[in-house]
């Protein structure tokens, strides 16, 4: 394949995105050629300042362009219940929910040895220190099934539980509008576990 | 007449058709395989194994002989797929499984599953169709290999008959290398602050708690394969020996008090292991509780180690003919006798399951065994189950092998019909 260098260089760029493959990649670059140029400065912008402005939370971890971000300092919200989350990326499917009216906590990751990461790497201790000094009723723990989301949700309880908290996991089950007949073993064993009263 | 006999022939797994392409010595093959048995027969080397691995490799997706899966795929070529048409509960079911290779890579990148037409992500998705049963030289490692041969057998017959304990098995063996990696970090750093304990004591719990429950499967499926396995066994001594199977914990291996035994049995049978048939009894929750007991007593070595010792990773089954180990003190015979009633066991632990046969793969076994056993072998085997069975040579076949059998021969990597007159 034979692109000149500057072409080439956007093409490898993209194609170290999450999900992106040599022929996306190519695609994409071929697409930023045919903007005008006032549009790609606008991109190229873009990526600038999302890098530059966006930050963690100071409080909750949420990636946001403020500190405290939008929902901390949101009068509105119900500081008495915390929902816990392992990326931002749960906490904007949860806010699309438009159900959930507390405050969140990103961790920033779940507990994973092999990735390097532990309690430390996380920011456990900042919802210990928030359980303690705020007044807060209810920690949700919106975690996913997964061993290490598990092993995620049992470090917390942990410590958590001795604070006099609330400590609950959302349930896990059937998909909304799915069928019983071709639902996986496991989440129907997990369904039936989690069944209740009606 | 007719009728009878249609209800017998529903009452057994039947392939069909077996297509092989680039499948280890195989180029494109497709060989329609009749009701009852199949005979493969050819020198040593030419593809009589491959052909009935590969029908094994269609049914679960891994091969029990291939170190990797590249070696599956025929040398020089990309790709290679298995694809067996059989007739399974009165239905039409058809299995496909490929895998291609990556280049220059010994692991292989692309695999292709198909159920029926249905395509899947997994290869876990083949399990629980076509079932089979497969008999071999290699399973005498059974009672003369290591611990993980014992292992796999019996995590390979609870797989075909609760596929959803695929997600145990993995989920287990996720949190050992996280565990693992745990350990290796704690011994770096020299010292377990509180907050490592506090982690370690979380991997603790979900060791214990998937532990647990493929401990608990496993003693289930031992108290399940005993009576069938000793009854056969009993019968091939002439009523002699009893068969005995206990699960053993290697991680109580070599202790010099075993308090726990004591408190969890009983009737141990010995330091480390206990009679699967008490052991039985008790419920996930004691077994987790066990687990988590001796996973805090072996801590420091652990550490120290940098390896989980405790848990149905490295746990065995020890079997004992009167009373006294198979593996040690049984004579030749005797072994090969046993493998062949834990065999028939499974057969027939998978046999009622299913509510009909499986496919029975008689690999190169038949002519090592006298004609008794032979016939013995024959009789646990339901009439109407299908059979392949591969051999160098007929002689030494009891005439009933030979009845209505369909003859193939196998030269490097083709298989022809053999005309019976010629045989």
């Amino acid at each position: 394949m034979y692109f000149t260098r500057p072409l080439a260089k956007l093409i490898e760029e993209f194609q170290k995105f999450p999900g992106v493959g040599p022929k996306s990649a190519q695609r994409m670059a071929f697409h930023v050629l045919s903007l005008t140029p006032e549009s790609v400065r606008e991109l190229a912008g873009a990526i600038v300042e999302a890098k530059e402005k966006v930050r963690h939370c100071s409080h909750c971890f949420n990636l946001s362009a403020q500190d405290p971000c939008e929902i901390c300092v949101n009068e509105k919200r119900d500081r008495h219940v915390i929902c816990v989350v392992a990326e931002p990326r749960d906490l904007i499917a949860l806010e699309r929910t438009r159900e959930f009216r507390g405050v969140y906590h990103v961790l920033t990751g779940l507990i994973s040895p092999l990735e390097g990461k532990g309690p430390d790497q996380l920011s456990i201790r900042e919802l210990v220190n928030r359980v303690g000094a705020e007044q807060v009723s209810e920690v949700i723990l919106a975690i996913n099934p997964t061993v290490e989301g598990d092993a995620t949700v049992l470090y917390l309880n942990h410590l958590l539980k001795p604070l006099g908290v609330k400590v609950t996991r959302i349930a896990f089950g059937l998909p909304v509008g799915g069928d019983l007949e071709y639902a996986d073993d496991v989440t129907l064993a997990r369904a039936m576990e989690g069944r209740r009263e009606v | 007449m007719l009728e009878v006999e249609q209800r017998l022939k529903a009452n057994a797994i039947e392939i069909k058709l077996v297509r092989l392409r680039n499948f280890r010595n195989y180029g494109a093959a497709a060989v329609p395989v009749g009701a009852g048995k199949t005979i493969l027969i050819g020198e040593n080397a030419q593809g009589k194994s491959n052909f009935l691995e590969a029908i094994e490799v269609a049914g679960s997706g891994r091969s029990r002989r291939a170190a990797q899966d590249a070696d599956l795929i025929a040398w020089g070529e990309k790709q290679m797929s298995v694809e067996v048409s059989f007739r399974r509960l009165g239905e039409d079911e058809q299995v496909f499984f490929a895998i291609s290779r990556q280049p220059g890579a010994s692991r292989v990148g692309g695999r292709q599953v198909k159920v029926n037409g249905v395509s899947h992500s997994s290869a876990r998705a083949l399990i629980g169709h076509l079932v089979t049963v497969g008999f071999a030289s290699q399973d005498l490692n059974l009672i003369r290999g290591g611990p993980a041969y014992r292992r796999e057998w019996m995590d390979g017959i609870i797989l075909r008959l609760r596929p959803s304990f695929h997600d145990v098995l993995s989920s287990y063996a996720k949190v050992v290398v996280q565990r693992n990696r745990l350990l290796k970090t704690l011994y770096e750093k020299g010292r377990v602050a509180v907050a490592d304990q506090d982690q370690l004591l979380v991997w603790d719990r979900q060791l214990a708690r998937f532990g647990s429950q493929i401990v608990k499967a496993r003693v289930r499926l031992l108290t399940e394969l005993l009576p069938g396995a000793r009854e056969f066994q009993s019968h091939l001594s002439g009523q002699k020996e009893r068969l005995e199977a206990d699960y053993v914990f290697r991680s109580l291996e070599g202790r010099e008090e075993s308090e726990d035994g004591q408190l969890l049995v009983a009737e141990p049978t010995g330091r480390d292991c206990l009679a699967a048939e008490s052991l039985s009894r008790y419920q996930e929750e004691e077994i987790a509780g066990l687990l988590s007991r001796m996973l805090k007593e072996r801590r420091g070595e652990e550490i120290a180690r940098r390896q989980t010792l405790v848990g149905p990773h490295r746990d065995d089954v020890s079997l004992r003919l009167n009373g006294v180990s198979a593996v040690t003190f049984a004579s030749q015979g005797q072994q090969r006798s046993l493998v062949l009633a834990l065999k028939v066991a499974e057969l027939r632990r998978l046999t009622a399951a299913a509510g009909e046969s499986p496919v029975l793969l008689l690999d190169d076994v038949l002519a090592e065994l006298d004609c008794g056993r032979q016939r013995l072998l024959m009789s646990a085997f339901s009439p109407q189950a299908q059979t392949i069975i591969t051999t160098t040579h007929l002689a030494g076949f009891e005439p009933e092998w030979l009845e209505d059998a369909t003859i193939y021969s196998v030269a490097r990597g083709e298989v022809e019909a053999v005309d019976r007159g010629r045989v």
